[in-house]
């Protein structure tokens, strides 16, 4: 079955500045204010007659190496001195951002998270690809999200491990099946796009397929 | 008894492995569930250090050298493997194969206590140097498998290996594997020990999912994995026969207060079998001993199949606790156990049953025919799915 | 009870405070909420994770302990009711 791309969204820096202030994001991780601006601008992209009758059965599948590491990272750390802190857990798990972005967009349908370091992206794209073609979800939402753990990079970089270039960053493309779900078709999804960054960065795939698609 | 059509293509579980507080195998926790006595201690469930050892042991016995250098992840996992591919007799893996594994921590005891002692002592030298990437942990896993197929792995919280499970059948569905193995690991660790304490989830005691009196969820640790394969076979014990997925778009940690999400993910299991609600004999619960949970779910089911003849409904909870990413597949385990004794089991713990609710629980286990057994995971983040698990028998003979 | 006032203004400032930063308030004004201020609704419209990250921020402060659910919910209401307890139970 003809699995289509539908619509893109990459998060700017000037998007993610403007949500870390609004109140609703006050509980939010660094992952989730990056992801809720890459799939804030595909959503802006959709006519709105078209999200009125899709938007709540839309299924999601997020990439993403580190995951919320970053958070785990500091409940972890302030066990010792801060106790046991519910916000840093309930944001903790890998599929908080996933979580998060189901509630902010009111998205009902199936969601999962997929992680495979640098792959993540790809897999998170083949991923969604298999739920269309095996009818399990009309249209996904893939989401490529990634952050490396705060003081990681330094601490690589001493081990001489290659890091990842950025410190965070998130994309979002639209998949569809052969009818384009009732939107216009940017391009037949044939595979996701390759990724050579050695480590740690899982959102490149889908930056790169939403950049590709940015510039058709 | 009804028959699944040719077109829900079901997918036959040929083999299955299991590591639990009850034991190694699928045997010992089928006898823990039936005897129904909790196996919590202070209300949490760890492998004992002769259950570590005997894993070590026994995988190196059957040919895992290195076996005493894995980490208890590794160890839980691949032990699990080796049980379910020996039962299905599997002798190695292809690249044609496929690997789902389900998780929420993977490796996580080899970083958690070197970021709680840089907390206490400001130095993160070290810190790093075993990194806690799932992706890492994974990495190692294929390594000792030798496998290089197709790989997934699935981080989802409580839903992450009831997932695993249904995008392995998924796979084999579309032909992008010939077989698949398909479960989940987790192992107990002060992150979601501490983590799950200040949500104030957790019971001290046995927990009693489900009762009106249920204090709260025993945390656990353990393994459980299935080989799949797509075509009818005799070696088939069940079969994986409807998979349907939602999220509940409503709180990071609390669940839809209506059971909205849990219905959904229920009826695409039942719709994705093409299977209708009167036809499965039992529910199979998430079923974690919290108050919210325990109603959310019920109510859910309420609203599916009605409270007149409605499917038997229980928790196993209350005997091996409540392994996070791992329960899918561990309680899968049992679900297909019960769909091959006959038996519908009752609800651990639960003495008085919770007066919102109006749900048919077995008041002890009996024998009948279990034909559709349909599974339940809710996990955080408003992540639910469901896995309809099927007897043999419910297959039409046509196409064999 | 006179030479209490002024310890008790400065308690209920200082928890504030710390409420608002436990939570992360900071599109709110804390001048704008006294003591009869309700932590949810009609108040400061917080669920019940934000009540539980206020639990752990007031026991680690004042080295108190809250004993159960049922005292939770009495002392978790408003910002006057955690100021009560504080100042009975504190060490």
């Amino acid at each position: 079955m003809k699995v289509t791309c539908l619509a893109y969204g990459i998060a700017r820096e000037t998007s993610v500045a403007a949500l870390a202030t609004q109140p609703e994001f006050r509980k939010a991780t660094r992952n989730m204010i990056y992801a809720c601006a890459a799939v804030g601008e595909l959503m802006g992209s959709l006519p709105n007659a078209w999200l009125e009758q899709n938007l709540s059965q839309m299924a999601v599948v997020v990439g993403t190496s580190e995951g919320e590491l970053n958070t785990t990272f500091h409940f972890l750390k302030g066990l010792p001195s801060a106790g046991a802190r519910p916000f840093l857990f309930q944001s903790s798990l890998h599929n908080a951002t996933l979580g998060f972005v189901t509630q902010k967009f009111k998205l009902r349908g199936p969601g999962l998270t997929v992680s495979d370091s640098h792959q993540s992206g790809e897999t998170a794209l083949e991923t969604a690809a298999t739920l269309i073609r095996s009818g399990v979800a009309g249209h996904v939402l893939v989401l490529g999200v990634d952050g490396i753990v705060e003081g990681a990079e330094e601490e690589f970089a001493k081990r001489s491990m290659t890091a990842a270039k950025l410190s965070a960053g998130s994309a979002a493309v639209l998949l569809g099946g052969p009818d384009g779900s009732g939107l216009p078709i940017l391009a037949d999804f044939v595979g996701a796009p390759e990724t050579t960054e050695p480590l740690h960065y899982g959102a490149q795939a889908v930056e790169r397929l939403a950049e590709a698609l940015r510039q058709s | 008894m009804s028959k699944l059509t040719e077109n829900s293509q079901p997918v036959a579980i040929t083999g299955l492995g299991a590591v639990s507080k009850a034991g190694i195998g699928a045997l010992p926790l089928w006898e823990a569930t039936l005897l129904g006595a909790s196996l919590a201690s202070e209300g949490l469930l760890s492998l004992s250090e002769g259950q570590r050892h005997s894993l070590v042991t026994d995988l190196k016995q059957r040919g895992f050298d290195g076996a005493e250098s894995l980490s208890l992840f590794e160890a839980l996992t691949l032990h699990s493997i080796v049980q379910a591919m020996t039962a299905a007799g599997w002798d190695q893996l292809t690249s044609d194969d496929g690997l789902v594994l389900g998780t929420t921590t993977g490796n996580i005891l080899l970083w958690e206590g070197d970021v709680i002692r840089s907390g206490e002592t400001g130095n993160t030298d070290g810190v790093f140097a075993n990194y806690q990437s799932l992706a890492e942990a994974f990495k190692a896993l294929r390594g000792l498998l030798k496998f290089s197929g197709p790989s997934l792995l699935v981080a989802t919280a409580c839903s992450s290996s009831t997932q695993a499970m249904g995008l392995g059948a998924s796979w084999i569905r579309e032909g992008k594997v010939k077989r698949c193995l398909v479960g989940g690991a987790e192992v107990l660790s002060r992150l979601t020990v501490e983590g799950f304490r200040c949500l104030q989830l957790l019971s001290p005691v046995p927990s009693t999912p489900f009762d009106q009196n249920r204090k709260g969820i025993n945390l656990s640790e353990g393994s459980a994995f299935f080989c799949l394969e797509p075509k009818r076979s005799s070696r088939a014990v069940a079969y994986l026969s409807g998979f349907g997925m939602s999220s509940d778009a409503y709180h990071l940690t609390a669940p839809h207060p209506e059971g909205q999400g849990c219905f959904e993910s229920m009826k695409g299991a039942l719709e994705s079998a093409g299977i209708s609600p009167s036809e499965v004999t039992a529910i199979h619960a998430h079923g974690t001993g919290s108050t919210a949970n325990d109603l959310t779910e019920g109510l859910a089911v309420q609203r599916l199949f009605g409270t007149e003849n409605a499917p038997w409904v229980f928790s196993t909870k209350g005997v091996h606790g409540h392994a996070l990413g791992a329960s899918g597949a561990l309680e899968s385990v049992l679900s297909v156990s019960a769909l091959q004794k006959g038996l519908v089991l009752c609800t651990a713990g639960l003495t008085q049953a919770d007066s919102r609710l109006s749900l048919r629980h077995a008041t002890q286990t009996f024998s009948t025919p279990v034909t559709h057994v349909l599974k339940n995971s809710l996990g955080f983040g408003g992540a639910n799915a469901s896995l309809l698990l099927s007897h043999p028998n419910s297959l039409s003979e046509e196409g064999t | 009870m006179e030479s209490s006032q002024p310890s008790r203004a400065s308690l209920s400032k200082e928890l504030k405070e710390l409420i608002f930063d436990a939570v992360n308030l900071k599109h709110l004004n804390p001048d704008e909420f006294s003591d009869a201020t309700s932590l949810t609704t009609n108040g400061l419209e917080l669920d019940s994770i934000d009540i539980l990250e206020i639990v752990v921020a007031v026991e680690k402060k004042y080295q108190v302990t809250i004993s159960d659910g049922d005292e939770g919910h009495r002392v978790f209401q408003t910002l006057g009711t955690i100021a009560d307890f504080v100042e009975t139970h504190r060490k």
